[in-house]
């Protein structure tokens, strides 16, 4: 009875440690923010906060209250003292109020963000599925054309299936509704054609610009999707694209996504390594549709709210 | 520390900043009109908001609303110094 109690308690106090999720128990490293198992945000996470806080929308409204009472008592005061200045002090004060009480936050970023978590599920399939047939090969992404035609994720079965491809019509590709696909003629010539995690973002994308991606030239692409990324909400400070012979650099400062990408590299990181996350994937995308090459994933990371990566060109792919 | 600002917070810092500026400027220079403040505020609202742009569709509709209201008292000032110069 001793024997079990001492390792109940044991197993409570592992639990409870701050090297271990309190859902399943899994072991964590003390920089980890979600449990690699379970997904579960950790309590003793210690990163700076990157998005607004829950509560920073009543600081404000708190705020433009108080701008708006004290313009309207110095103006008060400044109209019955007859002081000009002072009064157009307390203006300024009340035109400063109705903006931060009215401009604040919208509660449709609130749904937005929800709704992007509310994809999590789907990407947490497909990183099963990678497991599943231990797929080990980057996924490439399909040149497409045409607006609202988003380019699909080939993720070959075999890291050999390039080298023996025979040739094949990327159009056929990219419009195929298969989820297997044939490749060649070799039994493991074969693939799985997925829809870009970043579809959905490369169509607001286009929907925003009223336009195929594809029609852009790539010495104009980082301006033209910065801007919408800005206007999106995505990033800060547009998209950086630095083209160095095959290879392409990318940077962004992220907004609203920087959570999703810090718990998808905790839960799904095959997806985010063979494939790309959501954000990843629509710039992959992107340049495929853009350069009309078929484009690999060679790595990305998050350092803060920043992300990087590298996209590969297979220029001389027979695909 | 680093502290990050929102476009927003950005703009509101700036038109905070402005606004005493102006003040102190323009009562430095003896103005007396209380219609010129209010016709500095305006401009300089639509400078900050156009140079810190862009925010959520959901901000920019906002801002279209304030803006539209400002434009109308804008233009009130103008049109009575029009008439008064026509006069």
């Amino acid at each position: 009875m001793a024997t079990y109690l001492d390792f109940t308690a044991s197993r409570v106090r592992t639990k409870l440690s701050e090297n271990s999720c309190i859902t399943c128990g899994q072991e964590t490293r003390s920089g980890d923010h979600f449990c690699s198992n379970c997904g579960f945000q950790l309590a003793h996470a210690s990163r700076k906060p990157t998005r607004r806080p829950i509560n920073l929308q009543r600081d404000l409204t708190n705020a433009g209250v108080f701008t708006l009472v004290l313009g309207a008592i110095i103006g008060l005061f400044g109209f019955l003292a007859g002081i000009v200045p002072i009064l157009a002090l307390g203006l300024g004060g009340l035109i400063l109020g109705a903006m931060t009480l009215l401009i604040p936050e919208s509660m449709s970023a609130k749904a937005g963000r929800f709704a992007t978590f509310s994809s999590l599920p789907a990407l947490l399939n497909i990183e099963a599925l990678i497991v599943d047939l231990d797929v080990s090969s980057r996924g490439i992404y399909i040149p497409t054309s045409g607006f609202g035609i988003i380019p699909k994720v080939l993720v070959p079965l075999n890291d050999s299936v390039l080298d023996t491809l025979t040739p094949f019509p990327k159009s056929k590709l990219s419009r195929s509704r298969r989820f297997f696909v044939t490749l060649g003629t070799g039994m493991f010539e074969r693939g799985i054609l997925l829809y870009s995690p970043g579809e959905e973002i490369v169509q607001a994308v286009e929907s925003c610009l009223q336009l195929d991606v594809g029609t852009i030239k790539f010495s104009e692409l980082a301006d033209r999707i910065g801007f919408v990324f800005e206007m999106l909400g995505i990033s800060r400070r547009g998209l950086s694209l630095e083209l160095e012979g095959s290879t392409i650099q990318f940077k962004m400062d992220l907004m609203s996504l920087v959570d999703l990408e810090e718990r998808l590299r905790a839960v799904t990181p095959r997806l985010v390594e063979q494939i790309g996350s959501p954000m990843t994937s629509a710039v992959a995308a992107t340049v495929a549709k853009v350069t009309g090459k078929f484009v690999r994933l060679h790595d990305s990371s998050v350092t803060g709210s920043v992300l990087t990566g590298s996209l590969e060109l297979l220029e001389n792919s027979s695909i | 520390m680093s502290l990050r600002l929102e476009r927003i917070e950005i703009s509101l810092l700036a038109y905070a900043v402005i606004i005493l500026c102006t003040v102190a400027a323009l009562s430095s220079l003896m103005v007396s009109g209380i219609d010129v403040y209010v016709a500095a505020f305006i401009i300089e609202y639509f400078i900050v908001i156009l140079a810190t742009a862009p925010h959520y569709p959901a901000e920019t509709r906002r801002e279209r609303i304030i803006g539209a209201m400002l434009f109308v008292i804008f233009s009130e000032i103008l049109i009575r110094y029009l008439i008064e110069l026509l006069k």
